[in-house]
C-alpha cells in the first residue's frame, strides 16, 4: 500500500448520506409530497369554486407541469439524498403555482402571485447550469445567476411599485400591497424597457447554458445532455411568451396556445429526468452484460474499453499495479503516478490481495456513485481474475522448467553413479579377481588343501561381489538403454524378469528422460506383478501416437492395487515420475483381473 | 598366437597383457580407445583382437563398433569382446554381423586363464563363443508355456552348449558323447523347437540365440 495512500481518493461514497441522513431525507421528500398533493389539489379546486372552471386541457396541463416537477424532484431526492437536484425541482413546480393565488381572494395573495409568478423560469434556470450535482458547476456560473436572481427580484419589485390592476382594466382584482404610484406614461415606459431587458436576459441565459454544454467533457456530456436539450422547450416557451406579453396582440386561439398548450414544454423536462433515471439502469445492466466478456483471458486494455464505455468517458485511463515496481504503470508497462487534475478523478479499485488498478476518470461519474462502485466492481473481478490466470500460468510455467530440470539432474546423477561405478569399482574388483585367479594357478594342484579352500572361498565372494555390482549398476542405469534404447532396453529388462515378460515397442529413438522415464516405470511394474500380484504373465505394450507415448503395462495379476493405499507407494513413485515429465498415469487393478498401468508421456 | 589388446582401465590393461604373456600369448599391441585399435590392427593384423566394449570417447559401445569393423575389414582377424555387461543383446548384435570367429565373453573370465584362453582359441579357429552366464540367463528365464520343458535334461545341456558357440565336436567333449549322438541330440532338439535355421555348426548359433531371446 505504500505510495498510494495520499495520491488517491477514497471511493467517493461520501456523496450517500447514511442511515440518519436518509431517514431525514425520507422525512422532508414526505413532506414535499404532501404539500405538492395540497397545492396541486388546491390548483384543480379553486376555479371551480370561483365559479370559473378551466377547460379539462388547460387544467390538465397546468396542473400536471406542477405534478411532474413536484413529484420528479421527490424521486431525486430520495435517489440522490444531499443533492440539491430534487430540491430545484420540487421548487419549480411551487413557483409554477404560485400564480394560482389569483385565485384566493385578498390583497397579500395578489401582490404575492403578481411578485413572484415568474421566478420558476429563473430555477429552471438554476437547475439547467446546476445539474446533475445540484451545485453551480464554477464562479461564473454563479455569478450569473446570483445576476439573475437579483435582477428578477429588483425588476419585479420595481414592476409592483408601479403596478396598479385597476388602471390596467382588471376591476375585479384585489389592491397591490405594493403600489406607490401608478402613472400610465411612466408604467408604458418602464414596461418596454422590462420587456427588452427579459427578452435579453433570456436569451442570455440560453447562451450562458449553450457555453455550459460546450465546456463540458464528453462524460459530462453524456450525463447532462437530455437536460441541456429540455431547456429548449422552456426556453422556447419563455421567449414566446414574453414577446407575447409585450410586442404583439394575439387573437384569442393564439393566446391560447400561448398561455395555456405551451407550458406543457416545461413538463419535458422532469420527463427527461426520469429517461435520464431509466439510462442509469440501462447502465448497470451493461455492466452485468460485460462480465461474460471479461471472463476468461482478456487481451491488455480491454477492461479499459469496457470502463470507458460504461462510464461513458473516452479518456478513462486504467493504471495497473505493479508488486514489481511497487508503484502504478500504464497498459504500456511505464510508470504512473495516479493523481487528479481538474475534472478528473482517482478511483481506485482494489483487490483482496491489495491494490489492483486506479482509473482516472471525469468527476462527473462521482454523480452515479453506485454505478461507479458497479463498474469498478466488475473491473476488479476481471483483473483479479487476469492476475489469477497470469499467476497460475506463471507458476506452471515454472513448475514445468523445475521438475523438467529435476527430471534431468535425476538422470544425470544416475549415468554418472553408474559410469563412476564401471570405471571405480568394477574394474578394481576384476583387477583383484585377476589377480586372485593368477594366485590361485600359481598355488597349483600341490598346494596346501587349506590354503587352496581359502583361495577358492575368497574367488567365489569376489564373483559374487562383482555380480551384485554388476546389477547394482545396472539398476541405476541400464547401458544398454542409452546404447540402444527402449526396445532394446525392455528386451533385456524381459530377460532377466522373475516372470515372463512379453515386450512390444517401437525400435525408434526418443530424447534420454522418455526413455529412461518409460524403462524404469516398465521395471516397476514387472517388479509388483512379480513381487505383490502373484501374475503369471505382464504385457508391456509401447505405442506412440502423434508427440504422445502410451506406455501399458498389464498382469493377469490378483488386482486391487491402489495409489492410495499404504502399500502403493511404488504407484506413487511411478506417478510422480510420469507426472514430472508432464505425462499422466492410470491404475486399472479391479480385485482378482489383474492390473494395467498406463503411463502417457509427451515425446514429441 | 598373435593377440592385440584393447582396454581403457590400465589396471585391467597391463593385469592382461602379463596374464596372456604368461600364457604364451604374443600381445603385440596393448591400446587404451578404439581408434588406436584400429589403427594397429591396420598395420599389423594379429590373429585375434581382445577388446573391451566401453572406451574413450564417448564411453558407450566403441569396443563393439570397433570389433565389427575389424571382422569386416580383416576376415582373417577373430574378435573376441570382453564385457562387464550381461547382455545377450549384445552377444546378439555381435554374431548378427559376424557369425564365425567373434565371441562375447564377461569380463568375470579374467580370474580363469585357461577358460580365457579356449575363448581365445576357439574365436581363432573360426568359433562362436558366447559366455555361459550370458547363455544361462536366457535358457533359465521363465516362459509361458515353456517349449524347454519338452526338452530332456541332456538336450538342455546340448542347448546351452550350442547357444555357447560349441561345435558339435566339442559339445561331445564336454559331455562324454560321441559326435554321432551329439548330433542326435542337435537335430531333435532343432525339430522340437522348430528352429528352422541353418544347423550348420557355425550358423547355428545365432539361430539359437534369437530363439532364446525370443
Amino acid at each position: 500500500m505504500s505510495g498510494m495512500g495520499t495520491a488517491v481518493a477514497p471511493f467517493p461514497l461520501d456523496q450517500v448520506a447514511g442511515r440518519e441522513g436518509r431517514r431525514g431525507t425520507a422525512a422532508l421528500a414526505s413532506v414535499i409530497a404532501a404539500a405538492g398533493g395540497v397545492a396541486c389539489a388546491l390548483s384543480i379546486a379553486a376555479p371551480a369554486l370561483r365559479g370559473l372552471p378551466l377547460h379539462p386541457l388547460d387544467q390538465a396541463i397546468h396542473t400536471g407541469v406542477a405534478a411532474a416537477y413536484i413529484g420528479t424532484g421527490v424521486v431525486a431526492l430520495l435517489r440522490r439524498p444531499g443533492n440539491a437536484t430534487g430540491l430545484l425541482m420540487a421548487a419549480i413546480g411551487f413557483l409554477w403555482l404560485v400564480g394560482d393565488l389569483y385565485w384566493i381572494p385578498g390583497a397579500l395573495a395578489f401582490t404575492i402571485a403578481a411578485t413572484f409568478a415568474l421566478f420558476y423560469g429563473t430555477v429552471l434556470a438554476h437547475l439547467a447550469l446546476a445539474f446533475p450535482s445540484g451545485r453551480l458547476p464554477g464562479g461564473f456560473e454563479r455569478r450569473v445567476m446570483v445576476g439573475l436572481y437579483a435582477w428578477m427580484l429588483v425588476n419585479n419589485l420595481v414592476r409592483m411599485l408601479f403596478f396598479d390592476p385597476h388602471a390596467e382594466g382588471c376591476a375585479g382584482c384585489p389592491a397591490n400591497l405594493l403600489l406607490v404610484v401608478h402613472d400610465p406614461g411612466l408604467e408604458r415606459w418602464r414596461n418596454d424597457v422590462s420587456s427588452y431587458l427579459d427578452t435579453a436576459v433570456i436569451v442570455a441565459v440560453g447562451a450562458v447554458i449553450v457555453r455550459h454544454w460546450w465546456r463540458r467533457t464528453r462524460a459530462a456530456r453524456y450525463v447532462i445532455a437530455p437536460v441541456v436539450w429540455a431547456a429548449g422547450p422552456a426556453l422556447a416557451y419563455l421567449v414566446t411568451r414574453e414577446v407575447a406579453d409585450d410586442f404583439v396582440t394575439l387573437s384569442p386561439a393564439g393566446a391560447r396556445i400561448v398561455y395555456e398548450f405551451m407550458p406543457a414544454g416545461l413538463a419535458v423536462w422532469p420527463l427527461v429526468f426520469l429517461v435520464g433515471l431509466l439510462r442509469t439502469r440501462l447502465d448497470y445492466a451493461r455492466v452485468g452484460a460485460l462480465l461474460p466478456q471479461l471472463a476468461g483471458q482478456v487481451a491488455p486494455g480491454r477492461v479499459r474499453d469496457a470502463l470507458a464505455a460504461t462510464l461513458h468517458d473516452p479518456q478513462l485511463e486504467l493504471l495497473y499495479w505493479s508488486p514489481i515496481t511497487d508503484g502504478y504503470v500504464d497498459l504500456d508497462g511505464h510508470p504512473r503516478e495516479p493523481v487528479a487534475s481538474p475534472g478528473r478523478t482517482v478511483a481506485p479499485i482494489g483487490g483482496e490481495g491489495g491494490p489492483l488498478a486506479v482509473m482516472l476518470v471525469d468527476e462527473i461519474v462521482l454523480q452515479e456513485p453506485a454505478l461507479l462502485q458497479a463498474a469498478g466492481a466488475m473491473a476488479r473481478l476481471a483483473l483479479e481474475n487476469e492476475r489469477l490466470q497470469a499467476e497460475v500460468r506463471s507458476q506452471l510455467v515454472q513448475l514445468r522448467s523445475t521438475t523438467a530440470r529435476l527430471v534431468e539432474a535425476g538422470q544425470d546423477a544416475r549415468q554418472r553413479i553408474e559410469r563412476d561405478l564401471h570405471d571405480g569399482a568394477q574394474q578394481r574388483l576384476l583387477a583383484l579377481s585377476m589377480t586372485l585367479g593368477q594366485a590361485r594357478a600359481r598355488a597349483g594342484d600341490g598346494a596346501d588343501p587349506r590354503l587352496r579352500a581359502f583361495l577358492d572361498h575368497a574367488a567365489d565372494d569376489l564373483q559374487q561381489a562383482i555380480t551384485e555390482l554388476r546389477e547394482l549398476a545396472r539398476g541405476i542405469h541400464p547401458m544398454l538403454l542409452t546404447q540402444e534404447g527402449l526396445a532394446s532396453a525392455l528386451k533385456a529388462l524381459a530377460e532377466r524378469a522373475p516372470l515372463p515378460v512379453e515386450i512390444s515397442a517401437p525400435s525408434q529413438r526418443f530424447p534420454d528422460t522418455v526413455e529412461s522415464t518409460a524403462y524404469f516405470f516398465v521395471s516397476e511394474a514387472v517388479t509388483n506383478a512379480a513381487r505383490h500380484a502373484a501374475a503369471s504373465v505382464v504385457r508391456v505394450e509401447v505405442t506412440v501416437a502423434g508427440d504422445e507415448m502410451s506406455v501399458r503395462v498389464s498382469d493377469d495379476g490378483v488386482g486391487g492395487a491402489n495409489p492410495a493405499t499404504p502399500g502403493g507407494s511404488g504407484l506413487l513413485g511411478m506417478r510422480d515420475r510420469v507426472v514430472a515429465l508432464g505425462g499422466r498415469m492410470t491404475v486399472t487393478s479391479p480385485t482378482g483381473r489383474g492390473t494395467t498401468v498406463v503411463a502417457r508421456l509427451p515425446c514429441g | 598366437m598373435r593377440v592385440i589388446l584393447a582396454e581403457d582401465s590400465v589396471l585391467l590393461r597391463e593385469g592382461l597383457a602379463r596374464l596372456l604373456g604368461d600364457a604364451d600369448i604374443e600381445v603385440t599391441h596393448a591400446v587404451g580407445d578404439a581408434d588406436t585399435l584400429l589403427a594397429a590392427v591396420d598395420t599389423q593384423p594379429p590373429d585375434v583382437v581382445v577388446t573391451d566394449i566401453r572406451m574413450p570417447p564417448t564411453f558407450t559401445d566403441e569396443g563393439l563398433t570397433a570389433a565389427l569393423t575389424i571382422r569386416a575389414r580383416h576376415p582373417t582377424v577373430a574378435v573376441l569382446v570382453l564385457s562387464q555387461y550381461l547382455e545377450a543383446a549384445y552377444a546378439e548384435r555381435l554374431l548378427r554381423h559376424s557369425a564365425t570367429g567373434a565371441g562375447y565373453l564377461l569380463k568375470d573370465r579374467v580370474n580363469d586363464v585357461t577358460a580365457l584362453c579356449d575363448a581365445i582359441a576357439r574365436v581363432a579357429r573360426g568359433e562362436s563363443v558366447v559366455d555361459p552366464e550370458v547363455i544361462r540367463t536366457l535358457v533359465g528365464r521363465p516362459r509361458l508355456d515353456n517349449p524347454l520343458d519338452r526338452l530332456t535334461d541332456r538336450e538342455r545341456e546340448v542347448l546351452a552348449l550350442m547357444a555357447e558357440g560349441r561345435s558339435n565336436h566339442g559339445i561331445g567333449d564336454r559331455l562324454f558323447l560321441s559326435a554321432k549322438t551329439v548330433e542326435g541330440h542337435v537335430g531333435s532338439i532343432m525339430t522340437k523347437l522348430q528352429i528352422a535355421d541353418s544347423r550348420e555348426e557355425n550358423r547355428r548359433v545365432l539361430a539359437v540365440i534369437r530363439y532364446l531371446r525370443s
